[in-house]
């Protein structure tokens, strides 16, 4: 067995051991990703020098036997759109491809204390706008699955790097579904947790209201641990809450018996992949043979939230992206045209060289419903069936305790195949928009194949009930062996 | 939802984006398509009314600290045209022009 297929919990089991050192588990990952690489192109920056020297400090302090956390020794990678101090930190656009990073975000610093060993920085749609990482300015990651599939997105080079042995675990960012999604296509757990668990501080902001960090990880467990890393209320985000952080890890292990499931029936209407289907129905009668009493529920307002969704994101993109001027930082039209004359030309040309199709169109209709005349029928509306939705869990979690739903409703599709049409390619953020308008935290599991592509099942929970979400994910995980299969590359 | 060729440039103003006339057309016909989506939320019937929740969690406050941040010179390292400290910009205001 190569160290490489270690799980995040035995890797950390055999480092605590001394079984094996932070280095040689270190120098095996920083292999994997040279040779792998050039056919998966998950990573934009690897910070080798910074991987080796956290190695070394944390094989140190194990020798010196101060072992003190999980996560110390293990290799992992952040998504882009997280601040490192030591490494650039682009979004995946051109406007930021030399920005370097002016601080830690609270992540990075979390799992820096933890002894984690950084990696690198993977590769996202530009300013973590897409389902595909096709959006990405820099390059096209593939799924380690199939080469000629997208790995999903918009965190698709961390469950790309995740699923290829690039790194132990990776973290990404989910605003409509961009942990689990990319999860689901790459075969990897994806954990998007309660809005204000996890501090946002020095995420690069797409949708303030939205945005959550969350971690990819082979199995569940790894999930668990990674979040009672970076989970807790931080003073750089007011919106992170009070509310304790639990060990995450401690009910894992309880079984099912007696807890009530929820099959929302308007997540199996129309447009679900015939074997994806199967592979879900499968694993929701399985959970029924673990004990669990299943029964079908309702959420009226599901077909809403893709719509309010598209409205709500945009909103806030547009104004969270208005800080790129071409002033402050990142690229410049001066820097191509000196003999520029006024301010706006700054702006306006130096958005214009440095952002994407797909950021453009979003600020755009962001401008759009926030302007006088369109505010009341879009921003004010979509806000108002916003709560609609939040109630129809509210009501729904009185009933039962977990909802289980095919987190997307076909396996990863093919690069190129929608970038033309990006009314399409939303459409595959349908059952995971939800949670996020909804504040609630959800978990994409594999659970099965169709194709020789992994299939995602997505379970949802009530607000900082990841202590349970994790439990009825692990125990199905347990139950099943598609966490076992590594993709052949 | 259709969208007029004039109400994209306008649009494009607002957003400080510079577009070409292909890029007009282009996202002429991609935001119709996005616009006409998200009509369906015409099909809702809500509540009129001033109040909208997004969070319970209100008034965060913190003690007033100072505490040490990050130097002027190094938080304007990265900006593309600097003097004397400071971050340079194209003239706002012309000659002899007021607010």
């Amino acid at each position: 067995m190569k160290l490489s297929d270690l799980t995040l919990k035995e890797a950390s089991q055999n480092l605590k051991d001394r079984k094996i050192s932070s280095v040689e588990l270190t120098r095996e990952y920083l292999d994997n990703i040279e040779k792998t690489e050039p056919k998966i192109s998950a990573f934009l920056e690897i910070s080798k020098d910074i991987a080796i020297h956290s190695a070394k400090e944390a094989d140190k302090k194990i020798k010196k036997g101060e072992y003190d956390s999980s996560l110390l020794g293990i290799p992992a990678a952040l998504k882009d759109n997280m601040l490192a101090l030591g490494t650039h930190a682009t979004a995946g656009s051109k406007i930021l491809k030399n920005y370097q990073s002016m601080y830690d975000s609270t992540v990075a610093a979390k799992l820096n204390e933890s002894g984690v060993v950084l990696l690198g920085k993977t590769n996202l749609d530009e300013f973590a706008m897409g389902s595909s990482t096709e959006n990405s300015a820099f390059q096209k990651t593939k799924n380690p699955w199939n080469l000629k599939k997208v790995p999903g997105g918009s965190s698709g080079g961390s469950a790309a790097a995740v699923a290829a042995r690039e790194c132990v675990f990776a973290l990404g960012s989910d605003t409509g579904g961009s942990t689990r999604q990319p999860a689901a296509f790459c075969g990897v757990v994806g954990l998007k947790p309660t809005y204000g668990r996890v501090s946002r501080y020095g995420l690069i902001a797409l949708a303030s209201s939205l945005d959550q960090i969350g971690p990819i990880t082979r199995t569940v467990e790894d999930s668990a641990l990674v979040l009672n890393a970076i989970a807790g209320q931080d003073a750089k985000d007011s919106t992170t809450a009070l509310i304790p952080v639990e060990d995450y890890t401690k009910n894992l292990k309880k079984d099912i018996k007696g807890l009530r499931i929820g099959i929302p029936k308007e997540y199996f209407v129309g447009g679900i992949d015939k074997n994806v289907e199967k592979n879900i129905r499968a694993a929701i009668k399985q959970l029924e043979n673990m004990g669990a009493s299943v029964r079908e529920v309702s959420l009226p307002y599901t077909d809403y939230a893709l719509a309010v969704y598209y409205i709500i994101l945009p909103a806030e993109a547009s104004s969270n992206l208005s800080r790129y001027d071409g002033i402050r930082y990142g690229y410049s039209i001066i820097q191509d045209d000196k003999n520029i004359k006024d301010l706006f030309s700054v702006y306006s040309q130096s958005r214009a060289g440095g952002l994407g199709d797909e950021v453009k169109r979003r600020i755009m209709i962001g401008a759009y419903s926030l302007s006088s005349g369109y505010y009341d029928a879009y921003y004010r509306r979509a806000q108002k069936i916003r709560e609609l939705v939040k109630n129809d869990f509210a009501e729904v979690f009185t009933e039962v305790d977990i909802l289980v739903t095919p987190t997307t409703p076909t396996t990863a599709f093919g690069l190129g195949e929608m970038v033309n049409d990006p009314l399409t390619m939303y459409l595959s953020d349908v059952f995971t928009v939800s949670a996020n308008i909804g504040g609630i935290p959800a978990v994409s599991v594999p659970c099965g194949f169709s194709d020789g592509l992994p299939v995602g099942l997505q379970f949802m929970a009530k607000p900082f009930a990841e202590s349970q979400l994790l439990q009825v994910a692990h125990q199905y995980e347990q139950h099943n062996s598609w966490y076992k299969e590594s993709a052949i590359i | 939802m259709a969208i007029s060729k004039d109400e994209v440039k306008h649009l494009a103003q607002l957003a400080r984006i510079e577009l070409t006339k292909e890029e007009v057309d282009k996202f002429q016909k991609q935001i119709a398509s996005i616009l006409d989506y998200v009509d369906k939320l015409e099909k809702v019937t809500v509540e009129k009314g001033e109040k909208i929740v997004v969070t319970d969690i209100e008034n965060i406050l913190r003690n007033d600290i100072v505490r040490k941040s990050i130097s002027q010179e190094e938080l304007i390292a990265q900006a593309p045209d600097r003097k004397n400290g400071q971050i340079k910009v194209k003239t706002i205001l012309k000659k002899d022009e007021t607010i």
